[in-house]
């Protein structure tokens, strides 16, 4: 069954939409990530133009997480005096991140700053998370209490000179929610710098805020779940209103035939993620990430089949 | 009857004669069924018959294309002689959104190069018109032609081709008829079919007709809405979405419980 797109202005397969919004709706539901890194693209491979495959994204990601984000809130897994912080600075560094395209765009070398940033960026999240949530799974199983002891004292001292640092930062505010202290500050200069990174790349930085709230603000996983979704919410709600009324590229039917997938599957997602443990939730994405990674560095490597494409999307 | 006469009669027999003998000149006719596509929401492309009378024993190529413009889009090269990405943009002028062209034989056979360019008449006349910016050299813009031919016969919105035109023949006439599968990526507009009556090289008649691709019913309100009316569609869009999400969630509300 086939569906035309108003704004695309192409056909498309509805079962084909339907279980790709399936698909990253779970992502979702799981992992606390809005999934364009992987939607996107993906859509632009189905023959959706890219500026109308990241736009109509967007609007499909702010369905998915309030889902997510009312499930989270009912599972009480929402800090958010935290989540909007990290919405202030998030702002804040879209915004400068915008500028900062303009200026690369000007100077004539934005495309190869954005790949290389998000391969980098994907490259070591995602190699970090797997390591890190590899060796947690390790020492879960081990037995030797001496070892365990051992390592959490080299954990102490590794952390002591960033939370020495951070601990002299002004503005210091407790999240109860989350059970940390940190400086308004740093939560804020946090969302900013997610902000930029998310600009430069031209997704709504999900993947890049779970790992500095799990490993910089030292949020417990399911906190991070929920706080990461109403921060995405917000992000995606501006995007997704500018998108339409600049540029005209929301394509409210392909956000829709997502949105039949992602909603179902987001709460699908919470379901299955509530009966995983979090080292195993946080190597899943990983290994997600890792892939998208190694996908684009073959694309970077590999000579294209066409070397002409339209323009926009990320 | 003196021999005068007798030659006098004779040439006007033969003439007579000789102007029986060729066939009458037709002006070629073209007819498009349906004139008209509607684009609703289900809407997967269509079929378009089209038809026409010609003199007897000539070549038919029948062409469909919009109205020439300037296209731009991305290129990829390599950079740092290692990493494929975009590395600028080039525009393509003029070009049309949709170029497909049906011929009785190959064109290249039956149409000489000189009007091969005058009715922009096959991929040979499109490369030699077609002008691309920047480029440096012949070379990279012939390369790059081809790109973009590549690109748009991916698409199903190029193609050339001979042999797809059924031909009856009469005495005094030939029937032309050509079925196209019409592209649902070819963009909703007017487009325009001609047909040319070829022979001994060069165009002796064109005929012209149109359709129209147009957006029908929801589909045009919403397009409608996304150009003329921004913000409200950005707002209800995202009302909608966000209704959605809300939905979903208390559809799945019963089977909660518990945490991470």
């Amino acid at each position: 069954m086939y569906f035309y797109l108003p704004i695309a202005l192409t056909s498309i397969s509805l079962p084909l939409i339907v279980g790709l919004g399936l698909l990253v709706g779970l992502l979702s539901g799981l992992f606390g990530v809005g999934g364009g890194f992987l939607l996107t693209p993906l859509l632009i491979m189905f023959g959706i133009p890219p500026t109308v495959a990241a736009a109509s994204d967007s609007l499909q990601i702010v369905g998915a997480s309030t889902s997510g984000t009312f499930a989270h809130w009912k599972l009480g897994n929402v800090d958010f005096k935290m989540g909007v912080c990290l919405l202030i600075g998030g702002f804040a560094g879209g915004l400068g991140g915008v500028q900062l395209i303009k200026m690369l765009r000007m100077m004539g070398n934005a495309d190869f700053i954005i790949k290389i940033t998000y391969v980098l960026m994907l490259g070591i999240v995602g190699g970090y998370m797997f390591f890190e949530s590899l060796n947690a799974l390790k020492k879960s199983k081990a037995s030797a209490a001496v070892k365990q002891a051992d390592s959490s004292g080299q954990k102490s001292r590794r952390e002591s000179g960033f939370v020495a640092f951070i601990r002299k930062l002004p503005m210091q505010t407790r999240f109860e929610k989350s059970g940390v202290t940190h400086s308004a500050i740093l939560v804020v200069a946090m969302g900013a710098l997610v902000g930029i990174l998310a600009a430069i790349m031209g997704v709504g930085g999900g993947f890049l805020m779970v790992p500095v709230m799990i490993y910089l603000l030292r949020m417990p996983m399911h906190v991070v779940v929920g706080t990461s979704l109403f921060q995405i919410l917000f992000t995606c709600i501006e995007v997704s209103f500018l998108q339409a009324y600049t540029n005209h590229t929301v394509d409210f039917i392909l956000a829709v035939m997502l949105l039949v997938g992602s909603t179902f599957g987001t709460q699908i997602g919470s379901i299955i993620g509530r009966k995983l443990h979090g080292d195993q939730l946080k190597i899943l994405l990983a290994v997600i990430v890792l892939a998208v990674t190694a996908k684009i560095m073959l694309d970077l490597l590999i000579e294209p089949s066409l070397l002409l494409s339209l323009k926009g999307g990320h | 009857m003196n021999i005068k006469n007798t030659v006098l009669i004779t040439a006007v027999v033969l003439f007579a004669l000789f102007a029986l003998s060729v066939p009458e000149a037709f002006c070629i006719t073209t007819q498009v069924v349906p004139d008209r596509i509607n684009v609703d929401s289900l809407y997967h492309g269509g079929k378009i018959d089209i038809s026409g009378v010609t003199t007897p024993g000539s070549d038919v190529i029948i062409k469909i294309s919009s109205a020439p413009k300037a296209a731009h889009l991305r290129k990829k090269g390599k950079t740092g002689g290692l990493l494929w990405m975009n590395v600028g943009e080039l525009e393509f002028n003029p070009v049309s959104d949709v170029y497909l062209v049906y011929s009785t034989n190959e064109i290249r056979d039956i149409l000489s190069q000189q009007q091969q360019d005058t009715y922009a008449l096959g991929y040979d006349a499109f490369r030699r018109s077609v002008t691309v910016s920047p480029v440096d050299n012949d070379a990279d813009r012939e390369k790059w032609t081809s790109e973009f031919i590549k690109m748009k016969e991916m698409n199903k919105t190029y193609a050339v081709s001979s042999g797809d035109i059924k031909i009856e023949h009469s005495t005094d006439k030939d029937s032309f008829l050509v079925h196209v599968d019409w592209p649902y990526q070819a963009p909703p507009e007017t487009y325009t079919v001609t047909a040319y009556s070829v022979r001994d090289g060069s165009v002796e008649e064109s005929s012209e007709g149109t359709f129209t691709v147009e957006k029908v019913g929801a589909l045009r309100f919403l397009s409608d809405m996304a150009f003329n009316g921004a913000s409200t569609y950005g707002i209800v869009s995202i009302i909608i979405a966000v209704a959605a999400g809300f939905i979903v969630s208390i559809i799945f509300r019963g089977g909660k419980g518990g945490a991470h």
